[in-house]
Formats: structure tokens, sequence, C-alpha cells
């Protein structure tokens, strides 16, 4: 068991400039990330996002979490950075 | 011939041998209207659509009366007081067909081509005469305007009403904001105030749906007002030229009862959440990015929270449409959404977005709604006044409408309040059948007591002074008798 335990796939959803920056609207994920913060900072590393993970909102489910919720194995996450156009 | 033109109308010279009949009609600039001094004009007409009409109607008298030639000239534009605004010229073999002729085009004119005039009043104000009436005005009525959407069963009469009553105030007449405002005026809220502080722009045009070309360089909210008056003659149009600051937000908000957020920065839109939350109004807000977009309201005091509590401060470092392009329908869609939203809280029917946040991708067609609770130690919620916009509950409240249910159970002793109202001497009608308003402190507690004044204004004072004197029962109609008779036959 051990770390093995800790490897999960999560299905990511990116939302405006985060989906423009990686080219796609979401992934399936394979990650050892405890939080969705350390998720985002693992993607942001990657990908270069260019956004701070302190202004990106997370949302599992169909409800906000704080970014320091554990990452559960198999759940849609969506990354949610503000966004202001009109 | 018709024609239109911008520069002064004249009279030309009757050349014809043959007319033995000459008359024209010269129509010019008043300096007064209805008590008030006018001390310009300007008209403003669609073009093509004008100069078809128009010609419709020259070609009309040439078949209708015995007549040589027809000429009717129209101005448009800025008048000063005198100025020529139409100009009819008839020759004819005889001087009854010519008169006849000539009253015939400057009537028609003035029914049927759609020319619209915006006249400037000595104290600076300015307003849009006949404006959305002038074209075919028999066939408009205000109750045939609203009668598919009064059909449904969540808007009836009394919806209708509260929407007409209604006092919504739209920041922002941009990409977001047009197709709210025409939502909003269509669907009858008596008072649309809009804030923008922007002359159109040739970038404005490919979404911000209210607007025409050759309008490039106008104030927007002058347009807008135009536009609203065109669209439906019923509501009004308060525009505010300029940009909402923390310095300017709370005089304006404050004069409304809800507000729907279509400006395009974090800035503004962190101003708004904070007053609004802070002055108790409802708050519909959206955003845009390229394709995606989200949309929520913030009701203050509600378990929802506000855009605070999803992001404290206001981000710097996310660009804006100007910078990244925008698809014209997607903040259009948006618009769309939030004068739904708008109406609903309005009307008080349907699920909010009080505690979602609702985002939308129409390139993937995704749609989410995310639940979103206040963030303890929101500066912002923390002093939130709650929402005076939303529809009080019937059961705290004094008033009652006349489809009220409760009307229809127990005993009712109705009180014509008319006759105790301040009226300074003047003779007061009243039902003579209703009896004598008694004391406070003669109420009984075993009836429902209905006081009833002109406006529902001294009843409400009324009753909240028996409900304070512990008399629960005690009720005031809405908008009194002239409330009733505005919904009736
Ligand atoms: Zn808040």
């Amino acid at each position: 068991m051990g770390s093995e335990a800790r490897i999960k796939t999560v299905h990511v959803r990116y939302f405006a400039v985060l989906r423009e920056r990686r080219g796609l609207p979401g992934e399936s994920v394979v990650t050892d990330a405890p939080n969705w913060g350390d998720l985002y900072r693992e993607l942001d590393a990657i990908h270069r996002f260019g956004l701070d993970g302190s202004i990106v909102r997370v949302a599992v489910g169909d409800a906000f979490v704080e970014s320091s919720a554990a990452v559960a194995d198999g759940t849609t996450v969506v990354f949610i950075p503000p966004v202001a156009g009109g | 011939m018709f024609r239109l033109s911008r520069r002064a109308l004249e009279l030309g010279p009757s050349q014809r041998p043959d007319a033995g009949g000459y008359a024209s009609f010269v129509g010019r600039v008043r300096g007064q209207n209805e008590g008030r001094a006018v001390v310009g004009l300007v008209y403003e007409a669609y073009d093509e659509l004008a100069v078809a009409e128009g010609g419709r109607i020259v070609e009309e008298a040439q078949n209708r009366f015995e007549v040589l030639s027809v000429r009717c000239d129209h101005r448009i534009g800025d008048l000063a007081i005198g100025d020529a605004a139409i100009v009819v010229e008839v020759a004819a073999a005889h001087r009854r067909e010519a008169f006849r002729a000539c009253e015939f085009v400057v009537d028609e004119v003035k029914k049927r081509v759609p020319i619209w005039k915006r006249e400037r009043y000595a104290d600076g104000r300015s307003a849009w005469i006949n404006a959305g009436t002038a074209h075919n005005a028999d066939a408009l009525t205000e109750a045939s305007f609203y009668e598919r959407q009064r059909r449904l069963p969540e808007v009836g009469i009394e919806g209708q009403r509260l929407l007409g009553d209604a006092r919504i105030l739209v920041v922002g007449a941009g990409g977001l904001g047009c197709p709210a405002i025409e939502f909003l005026a269509r669907a009858g809220v008596g008072t649309l105030g809009v804030a923008d502080g922007d002359d159109l722009d040739a970038t404005n045009l490919h979404r911000q749906s209210l607007f025409r070309a050759r309008d490039i360089g106008r104030p927007k909210v002058d347009l807008v007002a135009e536009a609203v008056a065109e669209a439906n003659p019923y509501v009004r149009v308060e525009p505010h030229r300029l940009s909402v600051s923390a310095d300017n937000a709370d005089s304006l908000i404050e004069r409304y009862d809800l507000v729907l957020d279509g400006t395009d920065n974090f800035g503004a839109k962190y101003v708004l959440n904070d007053r609004c939350v802070a002055l108790g109004k409802t708050l519909i807000q959206a955003g845009v990015y390229r394709y995606e977009g989200w949309a929520m309201r913030v009701e203050p005091g509600h378990a929802g929270g506000c855009l605070r509590c999803l992001w404290p401060e206001p981000p710097t470092d996310v660009r804006s449409c100007a910078e990244v392009g925008v698809l014209g329908v997607v903040p259009g869609v948006f618009g769309v959404l939030q004068a739904t939203e708008a109406i609903k809280a309005v009307l008080d029917v349907g699920d909010s977005l009080a505690d979602r946040f609702w985002l939308l991708d129409l390139l993937s067609m995704e749609a989410r709604s995310v639940r979103r609770t206040a963030r303890p130690g929101c500066p912002v919620c923390a002093r939130a006044v709650p929402s005076s916009s939303r529809r009080v509950s019937e059961d705290d409240s004094v008033e009652v409408t006349p489809f009220d249910p409760r009307l229809a159970q127990g005993e009712w002793i109705l009180l014509d309040l008319r006759a105790v109202e301040p009226g300074g001497g003047r003779p007061v009608s009243r039902w003579p059948w209703a009896p004598a308003v008694p004391e406070l402190k003669d109420l009984r507690t075993e009836v429902c007591y209905l006081a009833v004044c002109a406006h529902g204004v001294t009843s409400l004072d009324w009753a909240r002074q028996a409900r304070a004197l512990c008399h629960p029962n005690v009720w005031s109609l809405r908008n009194g008798v002239t409330g009733l008779e505005r919904i009736g036959p």
C-alpha cells in the first residue's frame, strides 16, 4: 500500500483563461497531490497558466471547496479563475 | 417626391404654366409645447423606411387628387425655434385639389413616416415626443404590448404591475448591458436607470445590440434612451452619463430596487458588489471570457454570500475582452440571462442564482451550477443590509394586494381612510357603505381590517400604527384605490 494508495485519477476541467492556456477544456490527470491547491500548482508547473493558485477557485461536484480540501479519487474538479469581461 | 434633408428647407418657385393653383405648407419648430419652453429639437429617422413611406404618401396624393406635382421635404438633425421642419408643395390645375392634397400629405407624414422628435427644453432637459407611437399609433395599446407575457401564470396582471413599478439600474451599456436593457424594457420594467460614461465606438458595434453604425461618437446613454423609447413607449430610461466609482455609487444605487452589473472590469464589479450589499440591493452579475462566462445573483444577507466571498480582492493580472477578443453573442447570452434573473427577482418566481455560480461554455455547451456559501469573515457580508428589493414575504407584510387569497377567508372589515387623509380641505370621495374609521384603541382582535386610502400610503401608515399597538390583523391595500383603478377594466 503506502505511496501506491495516494495515487488518484481526477477529471480536471479548465474555465476561461486556464482553458485557453492549456489549450484543452479538460483532461484526466493521475496525481499524488494531497489537496486541490497542490494539484493546481502541479499542473501550473507543467502548463504555465500564469495565474497564482490563490485566485483560482475550486469546484468539486456541484459546490465550491477550499483548495486545502483533500483530492478524492475519481472526482471531477473545475478550476475557476475570476473573469470580468462583458 | 419625398426627401429627407439635413439642411434648411426652402420653398421652391412654382414655375408650371399649367398650374392654376399652387398650395404650400411649412411646418416650423414652436417655442412652446404643453406649457414647456422649447429651445430646439432633434429629428431622427429610419432613413430608408422614412423615404419609402414618404414616397408612398406622395404617390397616394397624386392618385387621389387631381394634382400636377407633389413635393415633400422633411428636415432631420438639429433644428432651432422657427426652423422649417416640413415643407409640402402641391401644384394643381385648381386650388381646391391643391389645398386638399397638401393637407393630406402633411397629415399622413405625421402619422406614418417613422421620424422621431426630441424636444430640448429651456431647463436643460429633453424628451422624446410621440416616440414609438407616431407610427401606426392606433394599433398599439399598453395591454396589447404585454399580452403574450401576461398570459403566463407567473406574470399575470399582478406581475405586470410589479414589473411596471420596478426600478432597475443597469450599469454599463455594453455587451452585457445592451441585451439586458432591451429585454427588461420590452418586459415592461417601468424605470430603467442606465449608467455609462462612454461614447459609441466602432469596436462596440459587433456585440452591443442597441446601437447603430451611424451613431458612432454619440453618448451611449442617449442612444439607449432613444432605442428604448422606440422599442417600448411605456417604459422610461433615466440616463446617467458617468462611470460608476466608489464616489458616486451610493447616490446612484439608492434610487433603484435592483442593480444589473453590465460592466467589464473588476474595479466596477467590486464597487457594485460592496455597495449593493451595504445598501440592501439585489445585484445580478456576470462576466465573460471568449466563449465562456458566469452569472450569479448577490442577495445581501443571503447565505450564498457575495463576490468577495469567492475572490476577496479584485484580481489584477486577468486580461479583459479588449485584449483577448470576444464573440458578440457570448456577452449577449449572458446579458439576456441577467435580464431573466432580474425579472425573476422582481416577480419573485423560480430558483435564484443567489447561492449558485452558474457557468456556461458556449463552445462545448457544457453548463455547471456550483453552490456558493458566504465566506466566514467576509467584511462585506458582515455588514450586509438584508435585501430590500426582494418582495417582502406576504405573511410578514402589512400590505395585501387585491389578489391576496386571504381576503376570501374570514371576516374582513373594510375601512376607507380617504375621509381622514390629510387632503388640505379638498373634497374626498369615499365609499359611503364603509363604516366610520374607529380609533386604534377600539379595534377588535377577532376580525381582520383592510385599510384603504387613495394611494396606499396613509393606510400603510395607519396599519403599521395598529400593528405597533398589537393588532396583528390590520392590513393595508397596496397602492390604494388608485391601484384598483389601474388594474380595472
Ligand atoms: Zn461576502
